[in-house]
């Protein structure tokens, strides 16, 4: 799957057949099986799905903040920012991808930087591996592969590139230390070397941001409610000025007065920052006022992704509709809503073919035995489903 | 008095029995005392319900919405007896209690409530329970107890006529007592001397008063399901076990016959076939199952009235309405009452005939779900409607704005506990006392001055 | 109660079965459990080894129980002929007489003589042959053991479960008990209880369990029993109209028990070393055993600084079985541990 698409927008995360099992007692949890997606600058992606699909698994993959047991098996995310010809002097060994001039991509490992407009890249060809010089346009993305770089130079983009609002993180602040001091902490961990006065300042700044009246930067978590704590730790994700926030179920815990006016806020803040995000939940409703674009997850697999009022109208995988069905709205008319039967799969033996299959109303013999590949099925909208509804 | 004018009522009182509320909440409080800081001397109370007054109909799914830590969990842990309230009464329905009127030849000189569980038609003097009394105004409690226990003692029955509901007759000190049913009375054209009221009180119980085996029978008749599948059921327990744990505990039947009606139930809540449900673990079933185990369990007893407290806020998307669809169909079978506590509106909307919603232990706005939902009349209610997120992203809402956030209600204030946050507060409210429950019309109430 | 108009038909096995099937299962599974862990088998393997040598070998050396003189075939004889001559091979009789040709008679040999041929582990100061107390002190200790701790666990668990149900009043009673048996030291309390009276066998395991079991065993299985009891299901067990001893022995004790198995382990060790330690001192009524080898080598003055290392034989195998037993059944606890505490449990 290309990027090229869009050829206006600029692309941020690509992630392309990621593939990640947890080995268990039992035998291996096959978490996230060929999830593929794009997200560009400044869009919002929201990734829905029952609880145990993966979601969160493939967050900790992207950033490769895996558990001991488990068993990355294939895949690339590709992390864009403008390209710069210094920063890509750091990059010299790794797999980088250059994409300019709308859909004009370049994979290959990074040999040399020859010059501000000129890279020398070592790729595949013709079944050789070949150097080949790559013309670099000065507004050209340069992505880096996150799952082959080594561990300082992921460092430097976990939180400054990419950070994440861990689930129920509001219960992981440290109730000893005061909450400014675990912001500035985090500040200074990744950008140090900043004058106190000025890491306060700016603490002040992102409390204000999030809606904390800033005196409460000298206050203990246990003086902040539920939803303080919430903003204190979106704040602490903004600290570094990353281009994307990954957050995973940043309201599950939280009341829906508190949780509507979070998500109001995270979503102006995103606009205004012009940032990219990436939404976990398992509410759609949710997922629904805070997203651009959604990514249905259903055991381990991405089956539909597409833009967020193509998967409310126009839906093409069965689970999608049926998920949509399944949820009761305090608007619109009364209804009686249909139960999906059966429930979802053990991860460990997840059914052959496509993995909805025993569930699915359209299923035929083909999708017993053939997964579905996920393939475009209109412009920006990718299923993986065989008989796709229209 | 006259004997034609007071007929009407207890027709009456028969007419609405049937259709009457199942469970009637008169000014129920429950206050937790905590202490403050580490060391404080003082003892202060949170008021997890407060003055709370409704009534659940037979057969109905009653809501209890609000935002965690507002009261729902403790009003129904009170309403099935897990804590005792504070102050106020629950009175129930219940199905062994019959309301009798104890008659001096045709004039009715007080009610008493017996328990029969085998029906009136087979109680005779040695196995009555009496209950309660009711008695008219200005009659002496003491001599009628008395009267009561020799008719207890003495009361024959005559098999002819107990079938229209004349139960026992004694002649004590020259005069004749007996002990009537309401239709008796009223066929026989007996004097009741305004009990009308006094007999609609005597078909409820007050559960404070239950113990040892009527606290038992209640039990049978009153289960709760709980929030979280994964710890309501004993991990170390089969699910056989656990379904059949309440038929064990209340003695009912022989092994044999409970094995068939735990395998009967299982199928019922959609465990088929039971005999591959029987005998696996808790950790073997999936959340929904789990579920569906503890809807099972609570419904084996075949209940008159379940407590619900959040039972599919847990569960998975797709799994989730099958729960909530299993439990309306079983109304619909078994003409259970449902008192449905969730913090989803939503799920409220799709599960409730009625709902209240509650803020800080109070009930602020009651009344038919559709009502509320399309037309809320309490600030709060509107505010909480306003922010719920709608799968839809064509359709766009217009949040409202509230001030601060949900506290603790540690020693109210004697004045609306909404007062802090609400946008149309006004001086009246500051001064005047919590606003109470009024009825706004189509059943619909509020709790609030400025609508 | 059921709609059908028919006697019941049993659907399925009967329930007695399934239960002894689950409990097979269960016991397979946590089987497959603790042979993970390597401590836990190496414990076991130890056990088994002590097992078969007190209760197969040193029968089959030694000749079964004697028989009491009223039996009537073969009364007051051992229950079949020694493998091992019995004169020599008998940890309380044992009589080495040897053949001394200077004498032309049997007499007895030096003792206490060092490993030989003859006598594998020597004899101990009293000529008898030590390898034969070893092996007999191996039944003292495992009966002594695991007598004692099933005291302990019956009574630790009993009163855990009911002090953290009750709480109150029995909690406190039983807790500042348990502190005060905490702060006598053990072997102190057993010296002096020695004294007022006089200690065999039997009694000093009762005397061992009961301390157990009212000391910290109550205190840790009281807190797991806490945990138990604000769980859910005991509230839906109390509302399905369960009463108290229901959810004292239905949930609450069927919940900890794997805790207080975990705990009998432990308790086994410490009441083998406690044993040890009184008849060290001589304070208890016991015929043969570990802690009785080392008190009689110490009374025959072999213990002393100067020629402890030479005359090794007396005390350092009973030490060792002390500790190998001692350390045998620790270890097993720490492999169960890793079934009962999941948090430990390798994934
Ligand atoms: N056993 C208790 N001791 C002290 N306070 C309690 C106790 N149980 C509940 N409370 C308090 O009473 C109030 C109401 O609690 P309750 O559990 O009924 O709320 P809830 O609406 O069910 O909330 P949630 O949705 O979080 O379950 C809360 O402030 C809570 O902290
Ligand atoms: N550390 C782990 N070890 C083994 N299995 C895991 C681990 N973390 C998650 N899983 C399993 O992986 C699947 C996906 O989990 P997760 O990504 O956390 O789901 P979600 O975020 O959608 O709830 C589930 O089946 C879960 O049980
Ligand atoms: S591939 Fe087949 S089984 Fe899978 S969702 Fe599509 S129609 Fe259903
Ligand atoms: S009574 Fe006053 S403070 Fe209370 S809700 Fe109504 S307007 Fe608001
Ligand atoms: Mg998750
Ligand atoms: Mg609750």
């Amino acid at each position: 799957m290309t990027i090229a698409t869009a050829a206006h927008k600029a692309p941020m995360l690509e992630v392309q057949d990621l593939t990640m099992h947890y080995f268990t007692r039992k035998g291996e949890v096959k978490a996230v099986d060929d999830v593929t997606f794009t997200l560009y600058k400044g869009e919002a992606l929201g990734l829905v799905g029952e609880s145990g699909c993966g979601k969160t698994s493939i967050a900790i993959t992207l950033l490769r903040l895996l558990p001991e047991n488990a068993l990355f098996k294939k895949g690339h995310v590709f992390f864009y920012r403008p390209y710069d010809p210094q920063k890509a002097q750091r990059y010299i060994g790794f797999p980088v991808k250059i994409v300019q001039n709308g859909n004009e991509a370049y994979t290959g490992r990074l040999r040399e930087v020859r010059s501000d407009a000129q890279l020398l890249l070592q790729a595949r060809t013709n079944g050789r591996f070949q150097e080949i010089p790559v013309q670099v346009d000065p507004k050209a993305h340069f992505g880096v592969d996150l799952i082959a770089l080594d561990e300082p130079r992921l460092q430097e983009i976990r939180w400054k590139g990419i950070s994440m609002i861990f689930q129920a993180a509001m219960n992981a602040l440290n109730p000893v230390y005061k909450v400014g001091d675990q912001i500035a902490e985090a500040i200074n961990t990744h950008t140090p070397g900043q004058p106190p006065d000025q890491v306060r300042e700016k603490i002040a700044q992102l409390f204000q941001l999030v809606g904390i009246d800033p005196a409460m930067i000298d206050r203990y978590p246990h003086e902040y409610s539920g939803g303080m704590k919430q903003r204190a730790i979106i704040a602490m994700a903004l600290s570094c000025d990353p281009d994307l926030i990954i957050a995973d179920e940043p309201t599950t815990a939280l009341d829906v007065i508190v949780q509507d006016k979070i998500l109001r806020e995270m979503r102006v803040i995103q606009k205004k920052l012009n940032m990219s995000m990436i939404y976990i939940s398992h509410d759609i409703a949710v997922i629904a006022e805070v997203s651009d674009k959604i990514g249905v997850m259903y055991a381990g697999k991405m089956v539909e992704v597409a833009r967020c009022e193509t998967i409310f109208q126009r839906p093409v995988h069965p689970y999608t509709k049926a998920l949509m069905s399944a949820f009761p709205s305090i608007k619109g008319e009364r209804r009686k809503l249909e139960s999906m039967p059966g429930e979802p799969p053990d991860l460990i033996k997840p059914p052959l073919g496509c993995r909805f299959h025993p569930r699915c109303p359209y299923a035929t013999e083909q999708c017993a035995k053939e997964d579905p590949a996920f393939k475009p099925q209109h412009e920006e909208h990718f299923a993986a489903c065989w008989h796709p509804l229209s | 008095m006259n004997p034609t004018a007071t007929q009407p009522e207890i027709s009456q009182v028969l007419r609405t029995k049937e259709r009457d509320a199942l469970v009637r909440i008169e000014r129920l409080s429950k206050l937790y005392p905590v202490s403050k800081g580490l060391f404080a001397r003082t003892r202060n109370f949170i008021h997890a319900v407060d003055d709370l007054s409704f009534e659940i109909g037979k057969g109905e799914v009653f809501g209890l919405i609000g935002e965690s830590g507002c009261g729902k969990t403790t009003t129904g842990k009170l309403l099935v007896k897990l804590t005792d309230p504070t102050k106020g009464h629950i009175y129930l329905r219940d199905q062994e209690r019959y309301p009798l009127l104890v008659t001096q030849g045709d004039r009715a000189i007080g009610a008493a409530a017996v328990r029969a569980p085998k029906g009136l038609t087979s109680l005779n003097h040695q196995q009555m329970t009496l209950l309660d009394v009711a008695l008219p105004e200005g009659s002496d409690r003491r001599r009628f107890s008395e009267l009561l226990q020799q008719l207890k003692r003495q009361g024959r029955s005559d098999p002819g006529r107990r079938a229209q509901g004349f139960i026992l007759s004694a002649e004590i000190a020259g005069s004749v007592y007996s002990l009537v049913t309401p239709e008796y009375a009223l066929s026989a054209n007996i004097r009741t001397d305004s009990l009308a009221k006094s007999l609609e009180q005597l078909y409820y119980g007050d559960i404070a008063m239950l113990e040892g085996a009527r606290l038992k029978s209640f039990r049978r008749n009153v289960q709760m399901i709980f929030q979280d599948p994964y710890e309501s059921l004993n991990p170390r327990m089969t699910i056989f076990d656990i379904v059949n744990e309440p038929l064990a505990v209340q003695g009912i039947g022989s092994l044999l016959e409970r094995e068939e009606r735990v395998a009967e139930m299982l199928e019922h809540v959609g465990l088929t076939p039971a005999s591959s449900f029987m005998f696996r673990f808790p950790h073997e079933l999936s959340g929904g199952q789990r579920q569906r185990v503890a809807i099972a369990r609570a419904m084996v007893l075949n209940p008159s009235f379940i407590v619900a407290d959040e039972p599919t806020s847990m569960l998975d998307v797709s799994i989730r309405i099958g729960v909530m669809n299993l439990m309306l169909e079983l109304r619909e079978e078994f003409q259970i009452s449902y008192l449905y506590i969730t913090h989803d509106l939503a799920v409220a909307r799709y599960m409730c005939d009625r709902i209240a919603v509650m803020y800080l232990g109070k009930i602020v706005e009651m009344g038919p779900t559709e009502e509320v939902i399309q037309n809320p009349l309490h600030p709060y209610t509107r505010a909480l409607i306003s922010a719920v997120p709608i799968p839809d992203p064509t359709m766009r809402r217009q949040p409202i704005e509230l001030k601060g956030s949900i506290t603790k209600p540690i020693d109210t204030q004697p004045r609306c506990r909404f007062y802090e946050r609400c946008p149309l507060a006004t001086s009246h409210c500051a001064e005047a006392d919590h606003p109470p429950l009024v009825d706004k019309g189509n059943g619909h109430w509020a709790a609030c001055y400025e609508i | 109660m059921a709609t059908a108009t028919t006697a019941p038909q049993r659907q399925f096995d009967p329930i007695w079965r399934v239960r002894a099937r689950l409990l097979r299962r269960g016991a397979l599974e946590s089987w497959a459990m603790f042979r993970e862990s390597k401590i836990g088998l190496t414990g076991l393997a130890v056990i088994a080894i002590f097992f078969v040598a007190g209760f197969v070998i040193h029968p089959v050396l030694w000749g079964g129980p004697t028989l009491p003189e009223w039996f009537p075939i073969a009364g007051g004889q051992k229950l079949w002929a020694p493998l091992w001559d019995g004169k020599i091979y008998d940890p309380i009789l044992g009589r080495p007489l040897v053949w001394s040709e200077e004498h032309e008679t049997y007499i007895f040999t030096d003792f206490p003589a060092p490993p030989s041929l003859r006598h594998w582990l020597g004899t101990d100061p009293y000529g008898r042959d030590i390898l034969s107390q070893i092996l007999h002190g191996i039944q003292a200790a495992f009966v002594l053991g695991i007598f004692a701790a099933l005291i302990t666990v019956f009574i630790g668990t009993t009163i855990g479960a009911i002090a953290a149900y009750y709480g109150g009043f029995v909690d406190t009673f039983f807790m500042r008990l348990a502190d005060i048996i905490l702060l006598f030291p053990l072997i102190a309390f057993l010296i002096v209880l020695s004294g007022l009276m006089q200690m065999d066998f039997w009694s000093l395991a009762i005397v061992l369990g009961i301390y157990g079991g009212f000391g910290s065993i109550t205190i840790v299985l009281k807190s797991q029993a806490l945990a138990i009891k604000v769980k859910p299901y005991i509230e839906a067990a109390r509302v399905a109209g369960g009463g108290h001893g229901h959810i004292i022995f239905r949930h609450i004790i069927p919940n900890i028990l794997p805790l207080s198995f975990l705990y009998m382990m432990f308790t086994v060790t410490s009441a083998i070393f406690s044993e040890a330690v009184l008849s060290f001192f001589g304070l208890v009524d016991i015929k043969m055993s570990w802690g009785l080898m080392i008190n009689i080598t110490r009374d025959a003055g072999y213990l002393g600084a100067t020629n402890m290392m030479q005359f090794w034989w007396l005390w350092m195998p009973a030490g060792l079985c002390i500790t190998f037993l001692c350390a045998a059944f620790y270890l097993v606890g720490r492999g169960l541990d890793e079934i009962v505490n999941p948090r430990l449990r390798a994934r």
